[in-house]
């Protein structure tokens, strides 16, 4: 086997190697039934925005009175979540629809979080109860979080200049794992279009009422698939893509397609340097061998 | 293949099937057993053979007459559409379990009871409640639902099922949603003002209802293509009620801006109802009908005091068809001296003449006529150039 041989080798083997671990960890990908999520029905939203308000309240973020929150005038521009407001309410006029629709929005709390893949430290975790959380304490402020977050859900707290944190949706973590109460906006919403459940219940129970009221929604849970599964759930009365949803990103979770090639870092790392290494040292000792002779053929000639 | 017959032995394992589940009943629940012998349970019920019978019932001998269904029930199919009589449903019912932003909702019960004879009756709101039996919202919805211990995420708690049940009709309406709309603001709280029996005021709110005068139809009949109908002439004249035509309709597809509700059922079934379905001229013509005009009908012209009235207010009979004589004492049996403002007439009697019976100057009971002065002046007062008092609108 000469050298040039060997290398094609090793690679060949190496990148099938990285490929066959990448498949074996679709294959095992694991939607916990535990999971608790949310689902969000938007046929029943009708934008008064008190989940704002609640949310505001839960997460000691700066609030106004609710009576407030009851001006439409907010509406006028879509608007995005920001470190100062974890969730947002935006209108969607449909043609042939006489009401608009509103869509609240907030972090998805994807199964497999592509915010927790892009951080450098771990600060963002999948909790085993469902939410996806964030340590404040590892965080470096790299900010790759948001670039990977396909929602464009965490933000930052740029206005802070000595403890700048990144801030999204918790899913009111701490109020149902300890105080035994639904997550704020949940529990305000006046016509329940937000449920707090089980992921696997609230499946079921967006299932029965498409297939009860055909009418009134589409066919589409959206989370249920979308990036490997949310642990939030929306149905609609009209397709996502009409009210700003994002219906491209595919079923792969975003994870999964950097992790060929992530996974190949270590081994790149580790064996080509020793590979390279190797055949430096091992040109360099024939160098070494017969050093004179080539020294004598350059003097003569 | 054909499909399965109900003459195979499939037949013989059914009537296992039921004796089974008879074995079943008869262990659960003895008293129904005993009652049912004549009517086996699995009869009516042949795909339910392993519930038991309080599952759905909550007597012990439920009849096809009296099924006495529990009121939660939900998925077990049509439980029939059901009116109650006004006097049995609260008229005004304040809804304050929950309080805490908002203040108690006056809900006038009687108006939207009323509105729902239009469409599926109580079940309207009262979904998956078992006919005659309507109970309250918080009977089925639990008003603790912000806690963890959730029984069935299925149901809405208290709050939503409100919402959702109130909101749907009232988005479809006006497309509202302002939280005052329902809920007493706080201001008049304070006011201490007693909201209670103010049902009235609220019905108000409804917005009106607006239709064409005219609607024009082309058809494919060739011998009188179009059919001209007249909207307006069936509601304010013939005294026709909403639902006579449209039914089956949700509230809001009349109660808003642009609705345009369509009668649903076969027109021609409808219209006969009223009109001879054999004469096709009656509605097919070959150009634009008129409006109905009781002048080319029947001779007589509505004056300003009559073009307002329903046909009904003077003809008896339900078709309006039946021939009036022209006096109007047929009508307006009542009027005597003293009861009768002959100023709406445009002529006000002075005082002479007040007293007077009609017949002294109306000797002709067609009061339209001119009057006779003769019978008591001599021959150089008439009318009109004479009056016995003076025109109203002259002043």
């Amino acid at each position: 086997m000469d050298r040039k041989k060997f290398f094609k080798t090793v690679g060949i083997a190496g990148t099938s190697l990285v490929a066959m671990s990448s498949t074996a960890d679709a294959r095992t990908r694991i939607v916990s039934p535990d999971w608790m999520g949310m689902l969000t029905d938007l046929s029943l939203c009708i934008g008064c925005r008190k989940c704002e308000w609640a949310c505001n309240e839960a997460n000691k973020l700066p609030n106004k009175p609710i009576q407030s929150f009851d001006d439409p005038s907010v509406f006028q521009e879509e608007r995005r979540t920001h470190a100062e407001q974890f969730t947002v309410v935006n209108r969607f006029e449909v043609d042939d629809r006489p009401e608009p629709v509103f869509v609240k929005k907030q972090c998805m709390h994807c199964a497999e979080p592509a915010c927790a893949s892009a951080c450098l430290v771990r600060a963002f975790s999948k909790t085993a109860e469902g939410p996806v959380l964030y340590n404040k304490d590892v965080c470096i402020g790299c900010r790759y979080c948001m670039i990977a977050c396909p929602f464009l859900v965490p933000t930052y707290e740029y206005a802070d200049a000595f403890s700048p944190e990144v801030k999204k949706c918790t899913m009111c973590f701490e109020r149902f794992t300890q105080q035994g109460e639904v997550p704020a906006c949940a529990g305000i919403c006046p016509r329940e279009a937000i449920t707090f459940g089980k992921r696997s219940d609230l499946l079921k129970l967006a299932r029965e009422k498409i297939r009860s009221h055909p009418d009134r929604y589409v066919d589409h849970i959206y989370g249920e698939h979308e990036v490997g599964g949310t642990n939030w759930l929306y149905i609609s009365p009209v397709p996502f893509e009409e009210l700003g949803f994002r219906t491209d990103l595919g079923e792969t979770p975003y994870p999964e397609m950097t992790r060929p090639f992530l996974s190949a870092v270590p081994l790149v790392l580790s064996i080509w340097p020793m590979l390279l290494m190797g055949s430096y040292m091992f040109s360099k000792k024939r160098e070494g061998e017969a050093p004179s002779t080539d020294l004598h053929e350059r003097v003569d000639s | 293949m054909s499909r399965p017959t109900i003459n195979t032995p499939g037949l013989h394992l059914l009537g296992r099937f039921s004796y089974s589940s008879l074995l079943i009943l008869m262990l659960v629940c003895p008293v129904v057993a005993q009652a049912q012998e004549q009517d086996q349970p699995g009869s009516s019920h042949p795909k339910l053979d392993n519930q038991v019978c309080f599952d759905c019932h909550q007597c012990a001998a439920p009849t096809a007459n009296d099924p006495c269904l529990k009121s939660c029930l939900r998925s077990r199919g049509e439980h029939g559409v059901g009116r109650q009589p006004s006097a049995e449903y609260p008229e005004v019912i304040i809804i304050d379990e929950l309080l805490e932003l908002y203040k108690p909702v006056v809900f006038a019960h009687k108006y939207h009871a009323d509105m729902s004879k239009m469409g599926a009756g109580c079940t309207e709101c009262h979904h998956y409640s078992p006919a005659g039996n309507y109970p309250a919202c918080k009977e089925c919805h639990d008003a603790a639902v912000t806690s963890l211990d959730r029984p069935n995420i299925n149901q809405p708690g208290l709050k939503g099922a409100y919402h959702q049940q109130c909101l749907d009709c009232h988005i479809a309406w006006s497309n509202t949603t302002g939280c005052n709309f329902c809920h007493l603001s706080i201001e008049q709280a304070l006011a201490g003002k007693d909201i209670r029996g103010e049902g009235d005021s609220y019905h108000l709110s409804q917005p009106r209802i607006k239709s064409e005068a005219r609607y024009v139809y082309e058809t494919e009949y060739e011998d009188g293509p179009m059919v001209t109908f007249y909207h307006d002439n069936h509601v304010d004249m013939f005294g026709l009620e909403c639902a006579d035509c449209h039914q089956g309709d949700a509230c809001g597809s009349c109660h808003r801006v642009g609705a345009i509700a369509r009668v649903k059922g076969d027109l021609h079934e409808d219209c006969s109802t009223c009109h001879d379905e054999n004469d096709c001229t009656i509605c097919h013509r070959s150009s634009v009908a008129p409006a109905f005009s009781h002048a080319a009908k029947s001779g007589w012209e509505l004056g300003a005091q009559h073009e307002n009235l329903a046909c009904s207010a003077c003809h008896n009979t339900a078709r309006a068809s039946g021939m009036l004589s022209s006096s109007c004492g047929e009508c307006h049996q009542s009027w005597e001296v003293g009861n009768f403002d002959h100023a709406v007439t445009g002529l006000a009697l002075n005082i002479e003449h007040a007293e007077l019976d009609c017949e002294s100057c109306h000797g002709d009971p067609l009061f339209a006529n001119t009057p006779i002065c003769s019978s008591c002046h001599d021959g150089d007062v008439a009318y009109p150039e004479d009056v016995p008092g003076a025109r109203s609108n002259d002043n």
